[in-house]
């Protein structure tokens, strides 16, 4: 996370100072903020990673626990799968395979609940959502079959 | 005299149907965020605002102010019968709450936690009521060099607060500084750090990054620590009204914590947890029995709920009259009223009486409902407290890609979603708080703009900040706060440590 840090100061702060000009005290320009703060974040992260080099125990070892990790990795790419096919399938269909995605691989399920729960969830948020709220999800394929 | 005329109003606004269906529907679903432990208030509000964007302003603060206030109440329920916290502020309630519930003090605890918060609720409305008007009037005075010195403070103290590493909390907010600078710039109008991306000429949406950094990663965490359902306190729970020692026990902590709560709610950063920490010490403290606390003792559970209630309502008054939100809920608070067309601050009162009194008359009848709703209705809550998180987590999630996807219609508010919620896990598994870099995300366009005001005045001297009185106070008080971590005095700890602020 430190190094996350570092890389964004130095980032934001050749980026402010290359390509927004920083301007002086007086006139400070586009890049003034990005340029200082980004040296302030690379100081802040050099700092903080020389007193955490000999970290306690416990403490930035393990990200994932073992055993569980499986459930986030499977979490985290149910996500980017429907971020990716909602365009394409569209809000209905899309949610229905994330539920039952969700609720068979992730904290396995029965086939009856995965199905039942999928289905009512996918139609309950249209109709609240779409139908009541007037949000603009999109339709994708089921378009024609759906009511607006 | 005019408070009376405008609060006259307010209630003449609350009445209209539609907007007492808004303050119910927010208290409502804040009860249920509160009893549900893993989705904090922050998150909450965040996937309820895609419902307020086609809503009068009126009822979009009625009903997300009513979410935040609601899950300070629901949150009780949970600490006191399962010993979970329903959300961070009701921590402390477990200590003493869940001790009677085994005792079969449950009624009692939930009744004295809901009539402390009703109480303190209402001190912090009439706080509310009397000090934002004169408040609002200090800060016509502000320029750009009191706004900064004053951002410069919140930040400072979100991060003095926050009861994590300070260097971790100053890291991250100055990465929401950064982040903030993202998209046009408010002085020239020149595109920053866009990649020529048309998505992010209006820089990082708030929602995407709050939805991913609190609820996503709330989420990721729960699932890999397979969260299960708490022992819920199987007795049938009675006698919900307090007897007669119970108040007599529990009235001066109400009235303490509602008074501190209150005063550290304005303080930005300080908000519903720390004081439900302060006053739960405070008790300890005061009280001629120490011994009984963490035992069963009811003024660990009255002075802690009231607390965290009247916190919740004192956190309005910076986010109300300055324009400054004093934790992630009002930032996002401030991002509703934005999408509105309304930016708050020392006009808001002159510019939107509406908006400012109906919600303040809002939170007396918010109040009034919580009481109908928490007391006979617990039974209710008891129920929905046994929903398994195996079927509760998908709905979050969904719920968060609708209302990342709802605000814009794109896509790339989802994608932005999922990237910070990433982000967000691994920080919750550092020990990174995400409070300083949301505040610091919503600030830094106001932060930017106003430093760069300030240098242009003064020629370029950073005396600015020190000649002006106001200025002056601010810049040294955040001075001291950054130095104190180095003159840390180790004490003996009254009442366990506080997990790391939410900021909720």
């Amino acid at each position: 996370m430190t190094l996350v840090c570092m890389a964004l100061g130095v980032t934001f702060g050749y980026g402010g100072w290359a390509f927004y000009g920083v301007g002086w005290f007086n006139n400070p320009g586009g890049g003034f903020v990005p340029f200082w703060g980004g040296l302030v974040l690379m100081g802040l992260s050099g700092v903080h990673l020389l007193l955490q080099w000999k970290p306690r125990p416990g403490e930035e070892r393990s990200l994932l626990r073992r055993g569980h990790s499986k459930s986030l990795i499977l979490t985290s790419l149910s996500l980017l799968a429907y971020s990716l096919l909602l365009m394409r399938l569209g809000f209905v269909l899309t949610t229905f395979l994330f539920m039952g995605f969700l609720l068979r691989f992730v904290t396995p399920q029965k086939w009856k609940v995965v199905v039942g729960f999928s289905v009512l969830t996918a139609l309950l948020a249209y109709a609240i959502f779409v139908l009541w709220l007037g949000a603009a999800l999109p339709e994708g394929i089921l378009s024609d079959y759906l009511p607006l | 005299m005019d408070v009376l005329h405008y609060l006259y109003m307010g209630f003449g606004l609350v009445f209209e149907p539609m907007n007492f269906l808004a303050c119910f529907i927010g208290v409502l679903v804040g009860t249920l965020v509160g009893v549900l432990p893993g989705v904090g208030p922050v998150a909450a509000i965040s996937l309820i605002l895609p419902a307020t964007f086609n809503i009068t302003p009126v009822q979009s603060l009625v009903m997300l102010a009513g979410v935040y206030y609601g899950a300070m109440y629901g949150g009780s329920t949970t600490s006191i019968l399962v010993n979970v916290p329903g959300e961070a502020a009701s921590v402390v309630t477990c200590l003493d709450g869940y001790q009677m519930a085994l005792q079969g003090r449950a009624g009692p605890a939930l009744g004295i936690a809901a009539f402390g918060s009703f109480i303190a609720g209402t001190v912090g409305i009439v706080g509310l009521m009397l000090l934002a008007p004169p408040l609002a009037e200090v800060a016509l005075k502000f320029g750009p060099p009191e706004y900064f010195a004053l951002m410069v403070l919140g930040i400072t103290l979100v991060a003095y607060l926050g009861g994590g590493s300070m260097i971790r909390d100053m890291m991250m907010a100055t990465a929401g500084l950064l982040l903030a600078s993202i998209g046009m710039d408010v002085m020239s109008g020149e595109q920053r750090f866009t990649f020529g991306m048309l998505e992010l000429s209006e820089g990082l949406g708030l929602v995407p990054v709050v939805m991913g950094l609190f609820g996503i990663s709330e989420v990721l965490v729960n699932i890999e620590q397979d969260l299960k359902a708490g022992t819920i306190v199987k007795e049938k729970i009675k006698n919900l009204l307090p007897t007669a020692k119970d108040w007599s026990d529990s009235k001066w902590p109400i009235l303490r914590g509602s008074i501190l709560g209150f005063f550290l709610g304005i303080l930005p950063g300080g908000g519903a947890l720390i004081s439900s920490f302060a006053s739960y010490a405070l008790e300890v403290k005061l009280s001629k029995h120490p011994e009984r606390f963490g035992h069963g003792a009811i003024e660990g559970v009255a002075g802690p709920e009231s607390a965290n209630n009247s916190a919740a309502t004192g956190s309005f008054i910076p986010l109300l009259t300055l324009g400054i939100p004093a934790n992630p809920v009002m930032a996002i608070l401030l991002g509703a009223l934005m999408i509105h067309g309304i930016t708050p601050g020392p006009l808001m009162m002159e510019k939107y009486p509406e908006l400012f009194w109906g919600t303040v008359a809002s939170m007396y009848v918010g109040n009034g409902l919580l009481l109908v709703l928490n007391l006979p209705l617990i039974g209710l809550w008891v129920r929905i407290l046994k929903v398994p998180y195996h079927f509760l987590f998908p709905l979050i999630l969904l719920f968060c890609i609708i209302g990342s996807y709802t605000v814009n219609n794109r896509i790339v508010d989802v994608f932005t979603m999922i990237l910070f919620g990433l982000i967000g896990y691994t920080m919750k598994k550092l020990n990174f708080a995400a409070a300083p870099l949301i505040l610091a995300l919503v600030l830094g366009p106001m932060l930017e703009d106003n430093l760069r005001r300030s240098l242009m005045i003064s020629y370029g001297s950073f005396s600015v900040f020190l000649t002006r009185p106001i200025a002056a106070v601010f810049i040294g008080i955040a001075l001291i706060l950054l130095a104190a971590p180095m003159f840390k005095v180790k004490g003996k700890r009254v009442i366990p440590a506080a997990p790391e602020s939410t900021g909720e």
